[in-house]
C-alpha cells in the first residue's frame, strides 16, 4: 500500500544514513563492536516500532541516540559483573586496520571503559559524534550544565589516564 | 578546554576510533524486529493479535448493500451491525454500528494517543499503529479493548469492498472510508463469535481472502486458488517454571504461521515461513515475556529462531550458569524456546551444529527481553 510503502522507504532511508553513526555511538559506549551493533540494532527497531511518532519528531536522531544511550545503561546495570568474568574478550579488530592503530584504539577504548557511563556518553556524543552540548543535553535527557561537567570530568579522567600519556594519545 | 584543544581531541578521538567497519545496515531484520515489538505492544494493551496479510475468492450478495450491513444468527444468539459513514472519515469515523444491541464507534486517528476504548467509541491512532503490509488488506489490530472484538484494517486503492463471514453464512459488507490519503474497514463483533472467512474484493473480483487464526486473527491473506501452509503443530519446548507452565508451539495452517505463547499468541505476516529464520549467525527473538501474566517477579520464557543449520544453542546466563536447548525444526525454520531466572539476562549465545560443530556465538542485546 502507498502509505505502507513510503514509510518503510522513509524508514529505510534513515536508518541507512544513521546507521554507521550510531553503531560508532555504541562501539563509544561499550567498546564491543558486535554489541554496538547490537545496540544500534535495538534501537532502530524500536525506532521502527513507532515510526509514525518518530518521524514526526522534532530530532529523530535525538529518538534513537536516546534509545542507544538507556539500552546500554541497562545493559551495563545488568551485566556489569558477569563481563569482568567473560573469558572471550570481544572482537575489535578488522583486517584492514593497522596493527598500531588497532593497540592505539585498544588503549582508549580501555580508557573510555573506565569512566562513568555518564562520563564516557557525554565524551563520546560531544567528542566523537560532534554534538552541541544542547544536543547531547536532549540525548543524555539532562541539562548542559550536566553535560558540561561529566564531559569535563570524563576528559580530566582520560588526561589523566597513564597508558594513554605514555603513548601520547591525548 | 580552548576550541584548539577541543578540535583536536576530536580529531585524535576520530582517528583512533575510526576503522570501525560496521556490517550493512540490517534495516529488514529491524523492521522484523520492530514489528514484533509492535504485536506485544498490543498484546499487552489488549486480548489480541496486530496482523499483517494478502490473497482472494467469492463474492457474496451482501456486498451489494451500499453502505451497512447486518449479521443476525437466532442460533448463536448474536447480531451485529456495521455502517459506513461514506466515502470519506468525519471526525476520523471510520465505520458505526451495534453488536448485541450495543452501539459501536471506530474511530481513527493522529493524536498520538495509544489505542483506546471510552464509551462506545474505540480509538485507533496511527501513531501507534500504521500500516505496514504491502498487501490488499493489512489488519491493524483484532482485539478486545471493551465489549466486543474490534477490528480494524487498512485497504489497498483498489479494494471496494471487505465481506467478513459469520457463523450461519451470515456476510458482513465492510466498505473503505479514506482517512488521511488511506483508505480503513472496521467492525466490532461481539466476544465469542469467530470469523468464517474474510475475503477483500475489487468490484466483483476477488482479490484476497484469508482464514481466521483462533477465531478472529486474519493474518495471512492469499490470492484467489491460493491455499494457505498444511495444517502443521509443533512444541518448541515447555516446562514448569516458577511454579507456572509455559510452552511454546507453533501452529500453521490456512491462516498462515502463527505460534502460541504463554502470553497469547503472534503470527508472522508472510506468506512463507522462511523470513521467520534469523539471519546468518543469529539468533533472533521473537516473543518473550515474564510467566503468571507477565508479573516480573517471575521467570521469564523467550522464543528465538536461528538459522537453518543449528541444532543447538548454548545461552551463556549472567548468573554465570549455561543453558543448552535444542533448536527445532519447524518447517526449515529453527526455533528455540528457553526460561530465563529472574534477573538474569542471556550474555551470549552460541550455535552448534550437527555433530555438535560449533557454528559461531552471538552477543545477545536482544535475547533477555529486556526492550
Amino acid at each position: 500500500m502507498a502509505l505502507e510503502a513510503s514509510a518503510d522507504t522513509e524508514f529505510s532511508e534513515f536508518m541507512h544514513a544513521r546507521w554507521y553513526q550510531l553503531v560508532r555511538l555504541g562501539f563509544g559506549l561499550t567498546g564491543d563492536r558486535q554489541a554496538a551493533e547490537d545496540l544500534a540494532q535495538t534501537a532502530f527497531a524500536r525506532a521502527y516500532a513507532s515510526w509514525s511518532r518518530v518521524r514526526k519528531a522534532d530530532d529523530p536522531d535525538a529518538y534513537v541516540r536516546r534509545i542507544v544511550v538507556n539500552a546500554n545503561r541497562n545493559r551495563f546495570r545488568k551485566v556489569r559483573v558477569s563481563e569482568l568474568l567473560t573469558d572471550s574478550l570481544p572482537e575489535l579488530a578488522v583486517p584492514s586496520d593497522p596493527a598500531s592503530q588497532r593497540d592505539d584504539r585498544a588503549v582508549l577504548v580501555d580508557a573510555l571503559m573506565r569512566l562513568s557511563h555518564g562520563q564516557r556518553a557525554a565524551v563520546v556524543l560531544r567528542y566523537w559524534l560532534d554534538l552541541t552540548e544542547a544536543e547531547t543535553a536532549e540525548v543524555l535527557g539532562c541539562s548542559i550544565g550536566n553535560v558540561k561537567s561529566q564531559a569535563a570530568r570524563g576528559l580530566a579522567k582520560l588526561r589523566s589516564s597513564a597508558a594513554l600519556v605514555e603513548g601520547g594519545l591525548l | 578546554m580552548s576550541i584548539q584543544e577541543d578540535q583536536e581531541l576530536r580529531e585524535r578521538l576520530d582517528t583512533l576510533l575510526s576503522g570501525i567497519e560496521p556490517r550493512p545496515a540490517p534495516v529488514a531484520l529491524a523492521m522484523r524486529q520492530g514489528k514484533g515489538i509492535r504485536m506485544r505492544r498490543w498484546g499487552a494493551a489488549a486480548v489480541g493479535v496486530v496482523f499483517v496479510a494478502a490473497g482472494a475468492v467469492a463474492l457474496p450478495t451482501a456486498l451489494h448493500t451500499p453502505r451497512s450491513s447486518t449479521a443476525v444468527n437466532a442460533a448463536l444468539r448474536y447480531s451485529v451491525t456495521v455502517h459506513s459513514p461514506g466515502k470519506n472519515a468525519r471526525g476520523g469515523l471510520i465505520a458505526y454500528g451495534t453488536e448485541n444491541g450495543n452501539r459501536w464507534r471506530v474511530v481513527i486517528s493522529g493524536s498520538g494517543a495509544d489505542e483506546s476504548m471510552g464509551g462506545n467509541t474505540t480509538s485507533i491512532d496511527l501513531g501507534s499503529v500504521s500500516v505496514t503490509s504491502a498487501d490488499p488488506v493489512d489488519v491493524l489490530s483484532a482485539g478486545s479493548l471493551g465489549g466486543g472484538v474490534t477490528i480494524v484494517g487498512a485497504v489497498a486503492s483498489d479494494v471496494t469492498a471487505v465481506a467478513i463471514t459469520l457463523p450461519g453464512d451470515r456476510v458482513l459488507t465492510l466498505k473503505p472510508v479514506r482517512y488521511s490519503r488511506q483508505w480503513f474497514v472496521a467492525v466490532v463483533i461481539p466476544t465469542g463469535v469467530p470469523i468464517v472467512r474474510a475475503v477483500a474484493y475489487d468490484r466483483a473480483r476477488e482479490l484476497a481472502y484469508s482464514v481466521p487464526y483462533e477465531r478472529i486473527s486474519l493474518v495471512s491473506w492469499w490470492r484467489p486458488g491460493q491455499s494457505g501452509p498444511a495444517r502443521f503443530t509443533a512444541t518448541i519446548a515447555s516446562g514448569i517454571a516458577g511454579g507456572h507452565a509455559w510452552r511454546y508451539v507453533t501452529q500453521f495452517g490456512p491462516w498462515g504461521y502463527c505460534y502460541s505463547t504463554p502470553g497469547g499468541s503472534d503470527c508472522f505476516a508472510g506468506t512463507t515461513p522462511t523470513g521467520m529464520s534469523a539471519p546468518r549467525d543469529t539468533v533472533a527473538m521473537m516473543a518473550c515475556g515474564a510467566l503468571g501474566n507477565g508479573n516480573p517477579g517471575n521467570p521469564t520464557s523467550v522464543l528465538a529462531s536461528a538459522p537453518a543449520d543449528v541444532r543447538q544453542v548454548a545461552l551463556h546466563l549472567s548468573g554465570g550458569s549455561t543453558v543448552r536447548v535444542r533448536a527445532v525444526d519447524v518447517a526449515g525454520v529453527r526455533m528455540i524456546g528457553y526460561i530465563l531466572p529472574v534477573g538474569q539476562r542471556v550474555l551470549r549465545a552460541s550455535m552448534y551444529g550437527a555433530a555438535g560443530r560449533m557454528l559461531g556465538s552471538t552477543s545477545a542485546a536482544d535475547l533477555s527481553c529486556a526492550a
